[in-house]
């Protein structure tokens, strides 16, 4: 395992959180105290619907009303309805309340479509159609490996498993979208939460047709992304309503607002899946049909769900076929990754289920069936630069005391009478890996320093990472790195996403060039000074030195007080290929680059109530190398909170009747609070496999750390010894499957 | 009130500045008058405004059992000075009277006074539904809380009123009249930390920030009252609040020293 | 919300006569009003809010004679703290602190517990979307067709399947306490309801000018004790799901049930089943089993009915 000066070190903090602790960092609405008016919207009480009709006249003349919008004036406002809660118009007055009472005074006339909301009704055939899609409600594709039957051929048994429907989970985080904005002429300001600025501005920018360079955009405080922050709608709605006003608008979401309008949520899927097996529990063939609620965005991710399953599982035949079905239903929108966490619900509920059916122990089943390091993925029929899924399972087995607390379903019962359970889950992830091209600028000042300046949003721990990469290849203290200011389209450089668990990756190794290229011309100078040769020189803590000779060495204080030219440095990120050799896969290789992660999970589940505690979870990740090494703890933490929130909490209610949003609030779309959870049962593990593309050996955990929700609904067949299917596994449902309701 | 705020490029105006800046406003408005009472004769620089006692920066607020909270005071209050026509006057409540009596309208109910992080402000004409945490932020620039939820679910706007938790979107300001509030801001001056800053410092216990003023002002108000906490009173203590980033464990395991 | 106007009482005189006049309505923590005033829930909410936290002494928390003296204002928090309530009267200190969270009972106070609005979801969306028929007339009941899966399990009030979900009614009800207004007593039995349309919307049977001004709980039985316990999705913040009350010794029993039907309600049977018997799992279970008596499912509630039972059982095993 690599030895880093820096990287991976404990002990080195969040570079903002002196300014987080004391309440002093900016977020979007952290600004402008008391001269922005407030926008609010109106939003649709029919599922499916069109609007002919829309009078603002008695909103505009309410006093403290600025300025009212509808969708004849802004795109990110409909007509055409196709989910409840949908926007037609926004207001912006003086404060909130004026603002809501504004929402009554406009009349909307609506003529009512048929509305289906419940995905089983909307795929059934002669369904009416949602008016999603043009003349269906369904979309089907098909993916094919191998010869299927001939893969069927050769088991000695089979079985047909189903597992789902997964559930709804709307974006909920602590801050809801967000922006202020104003304009000065043509020139449009914008303070906003984010993930990713320049992908926002360009949303912008293409959506209204208003100059790029025209268009200033900051994140700076950002307050939770999970993939529903790459967008620009609230921001183009706050925008168009200051055009109108002359006067600064802030469009912080209220929760209904957030729960409803355009925000998302993570799609509802639906497995059966026939299993080809040998008698030693090697699969041979599988034949699996996904369902996937599309919702109204028809969007088409039931082959998304499949994806870890397809990468982790060595199963030489297979035939898929998706089913994306439309339903007038809140859009649906990644949520901490974009399939892989109700795939895996799906996918690694169904193998626990065979292995019952076998016998076996389900951990054996799964390291029994998977792919091997030195195997090219089926598909892309590329590599794997780092292959961590065995050692993951392993370890985070081992951190719950597998060997020992395994049992078979429903025969461990604890002293107080509660059922004890315990499962585990983990695939190889869609997401960690290089992704498209960003760049990386950096100073170093005169007094030995570095200031980065990510052109990316700060919602997690990635800026930091950077900060470790910089110093460990400029041979600085974390604590000589420093970020100056992120996310600003103004300044810094085009960072890319913070999402898909790839910016400590990316733009991670877009800042190791930027640092390389920075330590060039520093080296020039040191060099100049001691009378050597650049290529001479190294550095580390804080030293430029002599390699042959470590004591001839000087500070990089003392070499920066001699710049005699600002020295900036530049970077871009590297291609998805293989920087060192692997196995017999030389330099260069086009490779999978994947973050993979087991999840690991120990319950008590009462038989009176249903009601599930988790006592102890563990998370190993396969990070390749952890890098801002705090981060990636609490980044597993984070992720025992979120899976627990996703498997036994979190559920967007939809009223099937009506399509409407039942539970808009943070009360019964609920997070786990700090009754719920044992701080001292929560284990993180790195797995650390020294990815061969990733910088110091890295790639991407963020969605890694939420996706093996399969664990949870595994331990709650092991404590039962019956199968609860659907997500969320709320008491109701474990009472319902002990025949107590 | 000599607040030694740190500014950063992002927030480079000072809360005196800002609050110099907001001046007088007479008459109401639809957002209500800010009638500032309250700043800090630093150096001879003042506005028509009137000195108090405040802590000093960076020193705890001591607080007694019964939830009031006895400041520790830094240079004595002297007088209380009209703004309007620079009368004196020995009391605040004097003050109020002859407020209400010659330079506002006929409500006399219509005047709300209270004191946030030491400073005392009074506002007159506030319209009834402006939530205190509106106030705290629009109108005296204190971000710090936040609007989570605006409904009480999240505890992101929490702050402490006479020394207990309280959700301060759900606080009507008008009713807030005389009590002291506390923010994150008045915990510290943006360079040394109060306790509770500086156990989540050491342990590095935060992830996106959002939720953390509240948390801090939750976990204040549970360490005045217990300097060891056990497991479960943490655990309590922070239950009214979410954290979407999944960091509460890692906030109650800092409280804890469980890591 | 509206722009509303706000009245600080000085009295209870003071705050009745203003609450007679129409389009009024008083405010003690606000933790529920400010929900519903913001969200515009209800199509005829009040122009003028009367707050009492301005009446003096209110919020006392004492012990008189045998009994305990409750002012309306208490807040939830210092009667969870309370040494007083905390003795005798345990299963209420217990109910106190189990509402919200740590700032929702440091404003939230008795009074308005016991007065607080529903939380039905189709009654609470916002803007009056769902123009239900407890507050709006010639409405329906959504939740009767729709998702009731927290909906009563003992039938419709008036025509409505909302449940109560005040977590210290049940302990007042179980203790036989008197609600005192400035009007007259009410038994804690007889203080709840279920108003609707054309009434104004409201879970008691208060008057328009009608205030709390204290509570009276009697001692419990010598050697009696109590519990309560709740059930919800989480640990904090959450409304029950079901709730329960019981005190039970001296040879009675007093066994309350909320958040399963509009009203508190009082499981008569199991009170007779347990009543001067040890306490021990078998006859709880036994006990708890009357818990289903007279229950229903109206669709997607019926483990509510389980719950009941179980919160029954834990309740009574609690008082052990």
């Amino acid at each position: 395992m690599a030895d880093y000066a820096v990287v991976g070190k404990a002990g080195n903090k969040e570079k903002t959180i002196v300014q987080k602790l004391t309440g002093r960092l900016d977020y979007a609405d952290d600004r402008l105290p008391g001269q922005k008016l407030v926008a609010r919207t109106l939003l649709s009480r029919y599922a499916n619907a069109e609007v002919t009709a829309i009078n603002t006249s008695a909103a505009e003349a309410l006093p403290g009303v600025k300025a009212v919008i509808t969708y004849d004036e802004c795109p990110m406002l409909y007509k055409s309805i196709r989910r409840w809660g949908q926007e037609i118009a926004a207001v912006a007055a003086v404060d909130n309340e004026t603002a809501t009472r504004a929402l009554e005074l406009i009349q909307v006339t609506y003529q009512e479509g048929n509305q289906i909301s419940d995905v089983e009704e909307a795929m059934k055939p002669g369904a009416p159609l949602t008016g999603v899609w043009e003349g269906t409600n369904i979309r089907t594709s098909e993916l094919l490996r191998g010869d299927v039957e001939a893969g069927f051929a050769q088991a000695d048994q089979e079985f047909t498993e189903t597992a789902g429907w997964t559930n709804f989970w709307q974006h909920k985080e602590m801050e809801p979208w967000s922006a202020t904005t104003y304009w000065v002429g043509d020139d449009l300001y914008v303070w906003t939460t984010s993930q990713n600025p320049f992908g926002q501005r360009n949303t912008i920018k293409n959506t209204m047709g208003w100059p790029m360079h025209k268009i200033h955009l900051i994140s700076h405080g950002s307050g939770s992304g999970h993939g529903n922050k790459h967008g620009a709608n609230w921001i183009i709605i706050a925008a168009v309503l200051a055009k109108k006003a002359g006067m600064p608008v802030s469009y912080h979401l209220t929760r209904f607002e957030q729960c409803c309008s355009s925000t998302a949520h993570q799609n509802k899927g639906k497995l059966e899946m026939r299993v080809g097996v040998k008698n030693d529990g090697t699969i041979t063939a599988v034949e699996a049909t996904y369902w996937a609620d599309g919702c109204s965005g028809g969007a088409t991710t039931a082959s998304g769900m499949d994806f870890g399953f397809r990468y982790t599982y060595n199963v030489p035949h297979a035939k898929w076929t998706f089913y994306d079905i439309a339903t007038n239903t809140p859009l649906r929108g990644a949520f901490r990754c974009v399939a892989d966490p109700p795939g895996d619900a799906l996918y690694n509920l169904v193998m626990d289920k065979v292995a019952d059916k076998l016998g076996m122990d389900p951990l054996e089943f799964r390291i029994k069936n998977l792919v091997a390091p030195d195997m090219l993925q089926f598909e892309s029929k590329m590599p794997f630069s780092s292959m961590g899924i065995r050692q993951c399972l392993e370890q985070a087995a081992a951190a719950l005391d597998w060997d020992t607390k395994w049992h078979q379903p429903g025969n461990r019962t604890l002293s107080d009478g509660r059922l004890h359970g315990i499962g585990i889950a983990g695939h190889i992830d869609s997401h960690g890996q290089m992704s498209s091209p960003c760049g990386a600028i950096l100073n170093l000042t005169k007094d030995g320093k570095c200031l980065i300046a990510p052109g990316q949003s700060h919602n997690a721990g990635s800026i930091n990472a950077h900060c470790h990469h910089v110093a460990e290849v400029l041979g600085m203290k974390y604590e000589d790195v420093h970020v100056g200011d992120w996310g600003h389209t103004d300044v810094t450089s085009e960072g890319g996403s913070e999402g898909g668990s790839t910016r400590c990756i990316t733009l991670g190794s877009a800042y190791v060039e930027a640092a390389l290229d920075a330590r060039a011309e520093a080296f020039a100078v040191a060099a100049g000074w001691m009378g050597l040769t650049p290529d001479k020189l190294s550095a580390g803590d804080g030293l430029i030195f002599e390699t042959a000779n470590p004591t001839n060495s000087k500070t990089w204080v003392e070499v920066a007080g001699r710049f005699s030219y600002p020295i900036i440095g530049k970077g871009y990120s590297w291609p998805k290929k293989l920087r060192r050799q692997v196995l017999n896969w030389p330099v260069g290789t086009d490779c999978e680059v994947r973050g993979q992660m087991a999840q690991a999970v120990e319950i008590a589940v009462d038989p009176d109530t249903g009601q599930i505690e988790v006592l102890n979870m563990a998370s190993a990740i396969d990070c390749g190398q952890a890098i801002y090494r705090s981060g990636f703890n609490k980044g597993c933490f984070g992720g025992h909170e979120i899976i627990m929130g996703e498997t036994l909490m979190y559920e967007q209610v939809i009223d099937y009747g009506n399509g409407a949003s039942m539970n808009p609030n943070f009360w019964q779309n609920a997070h786990v609070t700090a009754m719920d959870i044992h701080p001292e049962g929560f284990n993180a593990i790195a797995v650390e496999t020294d990815d061969a593309c990733g910088p110091h050996g890295c790639k991407g955990v963020g969605e890694p750390e939420v996706s093996a929700l399969a664990c949870m609904a595994n331990a709650v067949y092991n404590a039962t010894g019956v199968w609860i299917d659907s997500l969320p596994i709320t008491p109701d449902k474990v009472l319902q499957a002990l025949g107590k309701a | 009130m000599p607040e030694k705020e740190q500014l950063t490029p992002s927030n480079p105006v000072s809360r005196r500045q800002f609050l110099k800046g907001a001046g007088i406003v007479i008459g109401g408005t639809a957002m209500g008058s800010v009638f500032l009472l309250s700043s800090c004769g630093d150096g001879g620089e003042v506005t028509k405004t009137v000195t108090k006692t405040t802590t000093a920066p960076g020193q705890t607020v001591t607080t007694t059992a019964a939830g009031q909270t006895a400041t520790t005071t830094v240079g004595a209050v002297t007088k209380y000075i009209c703004p309007f026509d620079n009368q004196e006057f020995d009391t605040l409540a004097a003050l109020k009277a002859h407020l209400e009596a010659n330079h506002v309208g006929a409500d006399a109910a219509n005047i709300t006074t209270l004191t946030v992080n030491g400073d005392t402000y009074a506002f007159v004409d506030l319209k009834p539904y402006t939530s205190l945490l509106y106030l705290l932020r629009e109108k005296l620039a204190l971000f710090g809380a936040k609007n989570g939820c605006n409904m009480g679910e999240c505890g992101g706007c929490t702050v402490l009123m006479d020394g207990k938790p309280v959700n301060s979107c759900l606080v009507l300001a008008v009713e807030a009249d005389g009590a002291s509030i506390e923010t994150v801001e008045g915990l510290s001056d943006g360079i040394t930390l109060s306790t509770v800053q500086q156990i989540f410092y050491d342990e590095d216990a935060l992830q996106c920030g959002y939720c953390a003023p509240g948390i801090i002002m939750s976990a204040t108000a549970l360490k005045r009252e217990k300097a060891n906490p056990t497991l479960d009173e943490v655990r309590e203590a922070l239950s009214g609040h979410m954290c979407t980033c999944g960091n509460l464990n890692t906030y109650m395991a800092a409280l804890l020293n469980l890591r | 919300m509206k722009d509303i106007k706000h009245f600080n009482a000085t009295s209870i005189n003071d705050a009745a006569a203003k609450l007679a006049e129409a389009g009024s309505a008083p405010i003690a923590g606000g933790t529920d009003l400010v929900t519903i005033l913001r969200a515009m829930v209800n199509p005829n909410s009040p122009d003028t809010i009367v707050n009492l936290k301005t009446i003096p002494d209110m919020a006392y928390i004492r012990e008189e004679g045998d009994a305990l003296k409750i002012g309306a204002l208490a807040t939830l928090s210092a009667i969870a703290a309370s040494s007083v309530v905390r003795g005798k009267w345990a299963a209420l200190a217990q109910a106190a602190h189990k509402v919200g969270s740590p700032q929702l009972r440091n404003a939230g106070t008795i009074g308005g517990n016991i007065c607080q609005e529903t939380r039905c979801w189709y009654y609470r969306t916002e803007h009056n979307y769902f123009a239900c028929l407890k507050k709006n007339q010639q409405g329906l009941c959504y939740a009767l067709t729709g998702d009731n899966r927290y909906h009563s399990i003992f039938g419709a009030t008036n025509g409505c399947v909302c449940v109560n979900p005040s977590d210290t009614a049940p302990a007042l009800v179980a203790f036989g306490a008197t609600i005192k207004t400035n009007k007259r007593d009410i038994a804690a039995a007889d203080f709840f309801d279920v108003k609707v349309a054309p009434n104004k919307s409201a879970m008691t049977v208060l008057g328009q000018d009608e205030i709390v001004t204290e509570i009276s709980v009697p001692a419990p039985a010598s050697g009696a004790k109590s519990a309560f316990v709740k059930f919800a999705l989480r640990r904090a913040i959450d409304f029950p799901i079901v709730n329960c009350a019981a005190v039970i010794g001296g040879g009675s029993a007093s066994i309350v049930l909320n958040a399963v039907a509009g009203k508190p309600r009082k499981v008569t049977a199991a009170e007779q089943s347990i009543a001067g018997k040890t306490i021990n799992e078998a006859n709880a279970a036994a006990a708890a089993e009357q818990a289903a008596t007279g229950t229903l499912s109206i669709g997607k509630n019926k483990y509510m009915i389980q719950l009941a039972k179980a919160m029954v059982k834990k309740a009574i095993l609690a008082c052990a």
